[in-house]
């Protein structure tokens, strides 16, 4: 694999033959079962994904201040691997959903009684999924969108999403002149609209802000989309905890976002909206260290 | 830097709403700028999807032009300068 190829626009590993042999057994052996059984699984993957192994070495190194043992690098990949089984039984509305707790569900409804919409901004660590479960059994009914980058989605991932007949309709694909103006509609009907906002794509605007103590470039998208549509932002998270429950959280971010001035000046407010957002990254990171699922070349160390 | 000037290849109307892109997008090249067939996305004046929807909000506030999302024609509409205008002639309201 060439050096300057270790961004996260590649295409999406993982195998279909296997993943329909894994949608079978979640099937019959259920959650706990097979969450026990897929550690052969991490093990592979930290022997031959060159990217992931290296992209996860690299973020271990920062967040535990040295560098990690193979049981950690393991157990880093491992946490990942649990997650995307997790998908399976969330996307499936099995009867063993994860169990989650949340806090913070306030934030949104008062997010949402400004009749603006709501952005919620996570980020590639813990589960994305885990939202879905909210969204399905909240008391008030919440119409949840997601805009994703799809490109290079895998087989495999795919094979999983079409356990729930809904996963597709709840996507705004990023990608297109009216991706922005699909999204503006959403948030107008008072959506929830669920972005990921740690990862830039390559030729899109971004700033570089420091994350776990080196600049690493953000995406400065989300916030731009806030700003025109004035619709509030509360950040999202979903830890998975040991018992394998997930710590579901909503925290408030930005009631607005004004953006003044010349390009210049407004770069500059978006990049200090970029510095807050860098800090609570890292507080998800310091209170898991092992859920950072991006696996790629983050700090563009190696390019 | 280009600073090429395309004022005389711009009808009127176009170098009207090229100036007015360039006060809504705060952008750093002016209305004489902007040639009419470049496109306006990637590799021409380099405006992504967020700018598209501040233009939608800009046509609309000052030409009383809606455009949806769901409209097929929309990645056409946004091609250049020249076919974005020629949407909002043929839509404006009289005002």
């Amino acid at each position: 694999m060439s050096r300057q190829a270790e961004t996260w626009l590649a295409p999406e590993r993982g195998n279909h033959a296997v993943m329909v042999v894994m949608l079978f057994l979640a099937r019959i052996l259920g959650r706990r079962v097979l969450s026990h059984l897929i550690w052969p699984i991490s093990l592979y993957y930290l022997a031959s994904d060159g990217t992931a192994r290296r992209g996860s070495y690299m973020y271990l190194c920062r967040v535990l201040g040295r560098k990690p043992t193979w049981p950690e690098r393991w157990r880093h990949i491992h946490a990942y691997a649990l997650t995307v089984l997790d998908r399976i039984f969330i996307l499936g509305s099995q009867k063993s959903v994860p169990p989650y707790t949340v806090q913070g569900s306030e934030v949104i409804f008062a997010a949402l009684s400004k009749g603006k919409g709501c952005i919620l901004l996570g980020a590639h660590v813990g589960s994305f999924d885990a939202l879905r479960s909210v969204g399905r059994f909240a008391a008030c009914k919440i119409r949840l969108r997601v805009l994703m980058y799809r490109r290079f989605v895998g087989a495999a991932s795919k094979a999983i999403e079409q356990l729930d007949p809904e996963y597709e309709n709840a996507i705004i694909h990023i990608g297109e002149p009216q991706t922005m103006l699909h999204v503006a509609e959403a948030l107008h009907q008072g959506d929830v609209v669920a972005i990921l906002g740690d990862r830039a794509p390559d030729m899109g605007r971004y700033a570089s802000v420091p994350v776990l103590g080196k600049d690493a470039p953000l995406p400065v998208g989300p916030l731009r989309l806030a700003a025109i549509t004035g619709a509030p932002v509360v950040l999202f998270s979903a830890l998975r905890c040991r018992d394998g429950s997930y710590d579901i959280r909503f925290e408030p971010f930005a009631e607005h976002i004004t953006l003044e001035g010349t390009r210049t000046e407004q770069a500059q407010t978006l990049k200090a909206w970029l510095v807050r957002y860098a800090a609570w990254l890292e507080l998800l990171c310091r209170r898991d260290p092992f859920s950072w699922f991006n696996f790629y070349d983050f700090w563009k160390e190696r390019s | 830097m280009n600073t090429q000037s395309f004022v005389s290849l711009q009808t009127p109307f176009e170098h009207e709403v090229a100036e007015r892109l360039v006060e809504a997008l705060q952008l750093e090249v002016t209305a004489d700028e902007i040639s009419p067939e470049a496109p306006l996305f990637g590799d021409g004046l380099g405006l992504d999807s967020i700018d598209a929807l501040e233009i939608v909000l800009m046509i609309g506030r000052d030409y009383g032009v809606t455009l949806r999302s769901d409209d097929p024609n929309s990645r056409e509409i946004f091609s250049s300068l020249r076919t974005l205008c020629a949407y909002v002639a043929a839509h404006r309201q009289p005002s």
